[in-house]
């Protein structure tokens, strides 16, 4: 315990936690509202800083999965958190002490990708088809299939050529 | 010995009462201030915290102290040039900026600015209404004078060879002034009908407009302005100054010599015009087509010139038996040389002189003075000026059906008006570019029938800058011709050389002059016009002219010709950003079909309400325009629009500098939407707009449709402890606020306004106070939240505030009818310039650096030279001038102590 | 000697000009009553209007000037002194304002303003009839100065007249100089010891030869007026007078005990700031949870005003607790941290930047301190991320109070007549402009005495007040106002209305053949007239405002609307 809250101290520093001077101007400008469809106190910048400030120990809040780390308010933040980049790290934390449930990995190679709360709002958004053409796998498996799939097109690769007759409709997506 | 006298930097609050403490104590002080007025940002409230005096009236009494009290020199519109020597003696320069009014004069009365017809953003007022160029930054100015705001001189004006005022009598045009702009041009320019249709305008080429969208419509102004008076009748000859002895003499009644003419009878001169033709004009009558300008105008304006006293006598060309020499000695005290260029250059080709060549200046001549010419068919002209545009298009018109312009360049290359060119093709001319004649040729009746022609094509640029044409061997063919008209250039004919003259001429031909006096290299004989620079456009000959008689004038007085004389002006660029693209008005012209077989005019004026409307685009580049109503209006005779800066050489023994603090610009943070959101303004904004001394006299109006708000909300700390703008707090802001949300309500009972503020910093004496009777008298609310975002309603124009109140939790989005920001306040801009001159450090923010804040709270890194009020740090108007009292107990402790 | 009236009407361009026909005026002002001379100026305040008027008061031998322009405001003092270039009495002018009262305001009747012109013109020749002559008075200035308060604020006033060579006279209660911030530990906001500040000025000021510091001394007595007062003061039984031309009242404020607040006084650990400053100087360690609460009987009904510096005292010992012992725990629970200005945000930030935690708390939900064996243990407040109260550990409570009134402030309003705020501290002749000044000329404030003020602050007062003390001494002598009230004893019914209201305290009982009638002194009066008007027997009268010539001037209106 004793552990998490150093690490925690550590990431409130490193990203000016500690100057927010509690204006809300952060959660004026979050989209959240638009995309759960209401606010939260407790999912907003603020809640969180207040909330880890308090209890730094304490990360095994589902209200910090809520977080789409767009950056607006960083980039509106007058006191210079850069909330953003803490939710990042934060959550590398957290996954990194086990806190998965919240979490949405790659199906192909299990990298972490994105909050499933968010996943369902842009596969919801989206439509399932482009949402699993736009966001089931992680950028770098995403990049190996674009390269699959480049070389498949190119004349000049033959071995993929043959591969390509043979694999070209039954490519696995992975949802399939 | 340290030198009993101090020099202070800014006239708002602080300097002011430094400056009185200091002049109290019988040290004299000079308080030096860069606007024209003393009195600072404080003259901009309307009211002031916590006591809710009028803050007009409680500085005012201490501005007129200042330039009552004995001791204290003021230096208003001035500036620091340079600081040296040490405390106790320094040597400091001051610029004095030129007012353009003279101080011990002028009583602000204000008739000057009555008259004035530029009207320019009002800076007091923050930018909400418009003042004049001559102006008076607020009623109780002190000293309680005028200044004209000059950028420098218009471009328009200065790219015109007479120097026309040109944004002048654009702008009192713009206001309906015609008989004014008028007798503005004719200042400058007796020929405004003539000139009006047919000047190249290079005004235009160089209007700053063109540069947003199109030029203004200089010349079709102009045009308007004398048609004006052309139909009203209401004519008004100049005032004649006293009638002198002196009698001058002008050979020639082209422009030059009747602008000459003109002003020198306006001296008071007798005056006499020989003009060798039995028409007076010169060029403008033999040379130019009466389509472009019809003779009742020429005819009108020469005649203005005559009833101005001058005498015109036809027939009487210069040589034989009536000389140059022969008039001086018959008592012309000088003679002025306006014989223009009437001969013609030749095309040098082979069949020349067959019958039916013709050049252009013959062929015009004898078409303008009536004689019958007959052209044939087919016409081919030769040149690209605007002399062959006049033959081929005269041409078109006496019948001939097919006109041809040849010309050896491109169409890019044509000297021609790009509009002649324009009105030439619809009259059906063909043009031929990229071609030369290189041979006539005849039958054996010696009448030519067919015209040899050469391809060209464009080499190196020669030295005029243009690519020098090249024949391409092998390409001649021959078209059948009736009747060709050279029109390739024109030369000054010499007859008034005589022996008894040894007069000097160019290698050209044309006459050697002082190019600034026109003086020969005979004393008493002056030249200008075509016979000095050989073929050019009319307002050339009008400036040359002008400036002869100016020379004659000061010849016959015995004065020194060339003093004060050259034209070196400072050229002003306006501001061209947020100008909306409004494109030229264009007068009409009569259709092809009814024009080309009649002389009638072509052009038609605009109307004077479209004329209106067209000066109104003007940039007003050099802000003051020059138009001179405000002399004529000043009974004071206070004006001077030749004033120069002066240099002030003070002795002083400290400096306490007072400059005040700048608005930070809230455009950049654009979450809050100032700029683009019109019920969105900024704090000193609204203030000018609550003053019952703004440009709304303290009716509260929105910007976006004039109606009375109910709902304000105020955003505090817009750019203030803002790390991404400035860090610190502004320290007057929220009290700032809260003053104007209490005379929003006092105003009106039913405005309720919202506070949206971080931490409520009310902690000066009496704050609390005033913050808790916002609350209870004045419905006050005040909610602990930094708005996120100011939108817009589309539908009624209300900014919607969304915010997190901070105390209950909740996101909100509200909407209101106007949004005040609390904009942040910064050191004075100029300050970076000032340290540098005085030595002195400041902090990142631009503030004076004060090393020994806690023992020394006015000092800083200099020695002698002391800071107070907001350039030192953010203080509101108490602490300000406690600040400034302290500076004053700091230099008289230097002062009075060394002796 | 009979009335020659010069009316001489200003033309100001257009601005009267162009709605008022002034000719007209002219000729009207020709013919009224005891005008010897009229004419019309295009500008009268021009050199050319100037000097035609001294042309015509020779020539004419005019002894009542009349203008008709623009406004006294700017305007009076400088026909006044062009009346006395010409050797008239410049009291002998009178000023009728056409422009602002007239052309302006009726533009569109010119006929209308023109006859309301004449009028006015009527009204002011009928006053200047009874205008008398007044001959300006001067009163020499004592070049001494009493500085009342031996803190910051009365040391840097008495410094800086020192230096500027006017003899000081420094009084204080106290045994040593210093005052409040001899308690200090370190100033915020360069955190240094107070007394590398202190221990110079303090030496300064003794060893200055034109300062005589007076310790252990109470000021008792004060008589006389600007230039001149008589000063007593006290120590134990022995007395001296003082005779000094100027004062300054730098007598400072109190640190608010606050009795009643919070548990304050049952807890050991429990203190003030400045409690607490004194009591551990110089070693902050040893406390691991420290919560301070601002605001502490302060922004209430009963003290409504701001401390001004408190949250500053607060983060500075925040930063040097944290400072101290890096691992403790620091929570400030506010109202709102007035970190206004410049350099105090960025302090804030520090305070912000090394741990410090700040909650916020409101008069309605105060925090609670409990504890037990006479020590706290915990503060609870109101925290809105939990809807509840969160408990907070604690070794040390600081109880930030605010600067309060100086305990002998009262005593010292009567015994000057300087007026006190509602709040307790010294009111000053006006909070914009004369800010250091009292109504009563030649008495300043500084520093705590007149409101809470930090260290530069009182610096900056003591300054200004020793600027304002300056200029009369400077001058050796001050012009009195020369249109003056003037009692007639013998119409004087001692009622003593006069004595109430005057704001100036230039009203005073004196006796006339045993009966006690108002006296105004001459050097306090300022001319406003209060007590002329609130006089019941007309035995006030201001000079230059005889009620002959009002009176003359009113009937001079009726004399229009009888026509």
């Amino acid at each position: 315990m004793e552990d998490i809250s150093t690490k925690v101290n550590l990431l409130i520093e490193k990203n000016n936690l500690e100057y927010c001077l509690e204006c809300g101007k952060c959660s004026a400008v979050c989209p959240m509202p638009n995309v759960y469809g209401r606010y939260i106190y407790e999912s907003f910048p603020r809640g969180i800083i207040e909330s880890l400030l308090l209890n730094p120990h304490d990360i095994s809040k589902d209200a910090f999965w809520d977080c789409l780390t767009c950056q607006e308010c960083t980039s509106y933040c007058p006191a210079g958190v850069t909330f953003q980049n803490f939710m990042t790290e934060l959550r590398e934390l957290m996954l990194d002490k086990g806190y998965k449930e919240n979490a949405f990995f790659c199906p192909v190679c299990g990298t972490y990708i994105m909050p499933k709360r968010e996943f369902e709002y842009i596969r919801k958004t989206l439509g399932e088809e482009k949402a699993h053409e736009y966001l089931m796998s992680c950028h770098k498996c995403k990049k190996k299939d674009y390269a699959e799939k480049l070389h498949r097109n190119n004349p000049k690769t033959k071995r993929w050529e043959n591969l390509s007759q043979t694999d070209n409709t039954e490519h696995k997506t992975p949802l399939g | 010995m340290a030198n009993k006298s101090v020099i202070v930097v800014g006239g708002g609050v602080a300097g002011i009462q430094t400056s009185l403490d200091l002049a109290g104590m019988g040290i004299k002080v000079y308080l030096l201030e860069k606007s024209p007025s003393i009195g600072g940002r404080m003259a901009q409230l309307d009211k002031t915290f916590p006591t809710n005096d009028c803050s007009m009236c409680i500085l005012s009494p201490k501005m007129i102290e200042c330039s009552n009290h004995p001791n204290i020199e003021l230096l208003t519109y001035s500036e620091l040039e340079e600081i040296q020597g040490e405390a106790g003696n320094f040597e400091v320069k001051v610029r004095k900026k030129s007012r353009f009014i003279n101080e011990k004069l002028c009583v602000g009365c204000g008739d000057c600015a009555e008259v004035c017809p530029v009207m320019v953003d009002d800076k007091f007022n923050a930018g909400l209404n418009k003042r004049k160029a001559i102006y008076k930054e607020f009623q109780q100015a002190v000293p309680a004078i005028y200044t004209i705001e000059k950028r420098g001189i218009a471009p328009c004006k200065a790219a015109c060879p007479a120097h026309i005022s040109v944004q002048g009598y654009v702008a009192l045009i713009s206001q309906g002034r015609f008989k004014e702009a008028l007798n503005l041009i004719r200042r400058d320019n007796p020929l405004p009908a003539i000139c009006g249709r047919a000047c190249p305008h290079p005004c235009e080429s160089n209007c700053q407009r063109g540069e947003v969208d199109e030029p203004i419509a200089i010349n079709d102004l102009k045009r308007v302005a004398s048609d004006y008076e052309y139909q009203s009748g209401e004519r008004e000859l100049p005032q004649i100054k006293e009638k002198r002895k002196e009698r001058v003499a002008i050979v020639g009644s082209g422009p030059a010599g009747l602008s000459a003419a003109y002003y020198l009878a306006i001296e008071g001169y007798t005056v006499t015009i020989y003009e060798a033709l039995p028409v007076a004009g010169g060029m403008l009558t033999v040379g130019i087509p009466s389509y472009r300008l019809p003779r009742n105008i020429i005819k009108y304006e020469i005649d203005y010139i005559l009833d101005t006293g001058v005498e015109l006598k036809l027939n009487s060309p210069i040589g034989g038996n009536l000389s140059l020499k022969g008039l001086h000695d018959q008592g012309y005290d000088a003679i002025f040389l306006a014989v223009g260029a009437h001969d013609s250059v030749d095309l040098n080709i082979d069949g020349e002189n067959f019958k039916g060549v013709y050049s252009a200046i013959d062929f015009l001549r004898d078409v303008n003075l009536g004689e019958s010419v007959s052209v044939g068919k087919r016409v081919a002209v030769i040149g690209g000026g605007n002399a062959a545009i006049d033959a081929v298009r005269t041409v078109r018109r006496l019948g001939a059906k097919d006109a041809l312009i040849i010309y050896r360049r491109g169409e890019e290359e044509m000297p021609a008006n790009k509009e002649e060119i324009e009105e030439a093709r619809e009259e059906g001319v063909q043009f031929n570019f990229l071609t030369a004649p290189s041979k006539i040729i005849g039958d054996r009746s010696g009448r030519l029938n067919a015209l040899q022609l050469i391809k060209m094509e464009l080499g190196e640029p020669d030295e005029s800058g243009r690519r020098r044409p090249v024949p391409i061997e092998g390409s001649e063919y021959t078209i059948e011709i009736d009747t060709v008209i050279s029109a390739i250039g024109q030369k000054v004919r010499s007859d008034f050389l005589t022996d008894d003259l040894k007069l000097e001429l160019n290698k050209n031909g044309t006459v050697k002059v002082d190019s600034l006096t026109y003086q020969t290299n005979i004393p008493w004989l002056f030249c200008g016009g075509d016979a000095v620079s050989g073929p050019a456009i009319i307002v050339e000959a009008v400036a040359a002219g002008k400036e002869a008689a100016i020379s004659i004038n000061r010849f016959i007085k015995g004065e020194g010709l060339s003093e004060g004389r050259r034209y070196m002006p400072q050229i002003a660029t306006p501001d061209k950003t947020n100008i909306q693209k409004q494109y030229r008005k264009r007068p009409k012209r009569i259709e092809p079909a009814k024009r080309i077989n009649n002389f009638d005019e072509v052009n038609l004026a605009l109307s004077p309400e479209e004329a209106q409307e067209e000066a109104k685009r003007c940039l007003s580049c050099g802000v003051c325009s020059e138009c001179y109503r405000c002399v004529d209006a000043c009974q004071a005779g206070a004006i001077n629009h030749e004033m120069f800066d002066t240099i002030i050489q003070l002795n002083v023994g400290a400096l306490v500098m007072a400059t005040g603090f700048d608005l930070y610009d809230v455009a950049p943070l654009i979450e809050y939407g100032w700029g683009t959101i019109k019920n969105v303004m900024t704090a000193m904004e609204f203030e000018r707009m609550i003053s019952a001394s703004g440009p709304t006299e303290g009716i509260l109006k929105r910007p976006s449709d004039g109606k009375h708000p109910q709902r304000l909300a105020f955003i505090q700390c817009v750019g203030s402890r803002d790390i991404r703008h400035k860090r610190y707090c502004s320290a007057v802001c929220c009290m700032h606020s809260t003053k104007e949300a209490t005379l929003a309500n006092e105003h009106y009972s039913d405005i309720r306004s919202t506070i949206f503020y971080i931490d409520l910093r009310a902690v000066g004496k009496g704050f609390q106070e005033y913050v808790r009777r916002a609350v209870e008298e004045y419905s006050v609310e005040y909610i602990r939240a930094r708005p996120g975002r100011v939108i817009e309603n589309m539908d009624n124009q209300n900014p919607v505030i969304s915010y997190e109140d901070t105390v209950g939790r909740e996101l909100i989005e509200r909407e209101f009818d106007m949004v005040i920001l609390a904009q942040a306040l910064i050191p004075n801009e100029s300050n970076v310039e000032l340290a540098r001159k005085l030595n002195i450090e400041l902090d990142e923010f631009g503030f004076v650096e004060t090393p020994e804040k806690l023992t020394n709270p006015a000092g800083t890194s200099r020695d002698g030279v002391f800071a107070c009020g907001f350039c030192q740090s953010p203080m509101d108007v108490p602490d300000s001038v406690i600040h400034a009292s302290a500076a004053a107990s700091k230099v008289a402790e230097i002062l009075r102590n060394s002796s | 000697m009979s009335l020659r009236i010069g009316v001489f009407v200003c033309h100001c361009g257009t601005n009267i000009g162009g709605v008022v026909d002034v000719e007209k005026v002219v000729e009207y002002a020709k013919g009224l009553p005891n005008v010897a001379w009229a004419e019309r100026n295009l500008y009268t305040c021009s050199e050319n209007g100037l000097s035609s008027i001294r042309e015509k008061i020779a020539e004419h031998n005019l002894n009542r000037v009349v203008v008709a322009s623009c406004t006294p405001r700017t305007h009076e003092p400088l026909f006044r002194a062009n009346c006395a270039k010409a050797g008239l009495n410049k009291y002998l002018f009178e000023f009728v304002n056409i422009r602002e009262q007239c052309s302006w305001i009726h533009k569109n009747t010119p006929e209308g303003a023109t006859s309301k012109a004449k009028d006015l013109v009527r009204m002011g020749v009928s006053k200047a009839r009874h205008l008398e002559e007044v001959i300006d008075e001067y009163t020499d200035v004592i070049p001494s100065s009493l500085v009342l308060g031996g803190g910051i604020s009365g040391l840097s006033a008495a410094l800086s007249l020192a230096n500027q060579g006017f003899d000081v006279q420094l009084v204080e209660r106290q045994d040593q100089l210093g005052g409040l911030l001899r308690g200090i530990n370190r100033l915020f906001p360069t955190n240094q010891p107070s007394k590398e500040i202190l221990d110079p000025l303090v030496n300064s000021v003794l060893t200055h030869k034109k300062i005589h510091v007076h310790l252990h001394c109470e000021l008792v007595d004060v008589q006389g007026f600007i230039g001149n007062f008589t000063a007593t003061i006290k120590n134990g039984e022995e007395s001296e007078e003082l005779r000094v031309g100027t004062i300054i009242v730098a007598t400072g404020g109190n640190e608010l005990k606050p009795n009643g607040f919070f548990n304050y006084g049952q807890f050991d650990n429990v203190m003030t700031q400045l409690e607490f400053e004194q009591r551990y100087k110089p070693d902050y360690r040893g406390f691991n949870n420290i919560v301070m609460i601002n605001c502490v009987g302060i922004r209430n009904d009963e003290r409504p005003y701001c401390g001004r510096f408190c949250c500053i005292t607060a983060l500075k010992n925040a930063i040097l607790l944290k400072e101290a012992n890096p691992q403790s725990h620091i929570t400030i629970l506010h109202r709102d941290i007035m970190a206004t200005g410049k350099i105090y945000e960025d302090y804030y930030r520090k305070a912000l930047s090394i741990g410090v935690r700040f909650v916020r708390h409101t008069l309605e939900k105060p925090p609670v301190i409990t504890g037990a064996d006479g020590a706290a243990d915990n503060v609870s407040v109101y925290h809105g991320l939990t809807g509840g109260d969160i408990d907070i550990k604690s070794d040390l409570v600081l109880l930030t109070t605010p600067i309060i009134p100086g305990d002998d402030s009262e005593r010292l309003s009567k015994m000057m007549k300087l007026p006190l705020g509602a709040d307790g501290f010294f009111l000053e002749a006006h909070q914009k402009l004369r800010p250091v000044e009292f109504p009563t000329d030649g008495i300043f404030t500084a520093g705590c005495a007149r409101y809470p003020s930090e260290i530069a602050e009182c610096t900056t007062q003591g300054l200004a007040a020793a600027a304002k003390a300056g200029v009369p001494m400077a001058q050796g002598s001050v012009l009195a106002e020369a249109l003056i009230a003037v009692v007639d004893s013998e119409r004087c019914s001692s009622c003593g209305r006069c004595i109430d209201i005057c704001p100036f305290g230039a009203s005073s009982w004196k006796d006339n053949r045993g009966v006690p009638v108002a006296y105004i002194n001459p050097a306090e009066c300022k001319g406003c007239g209060l007590c002329s008007a609130s006089c019941l027997s007309g035995a006030i009268h201001v000079k230059g405002f005889s009620d002959e010539g009002i009176m003359d001037a009113i009937n001079a209106v009726k004399e229009y609307v009888a026509v």
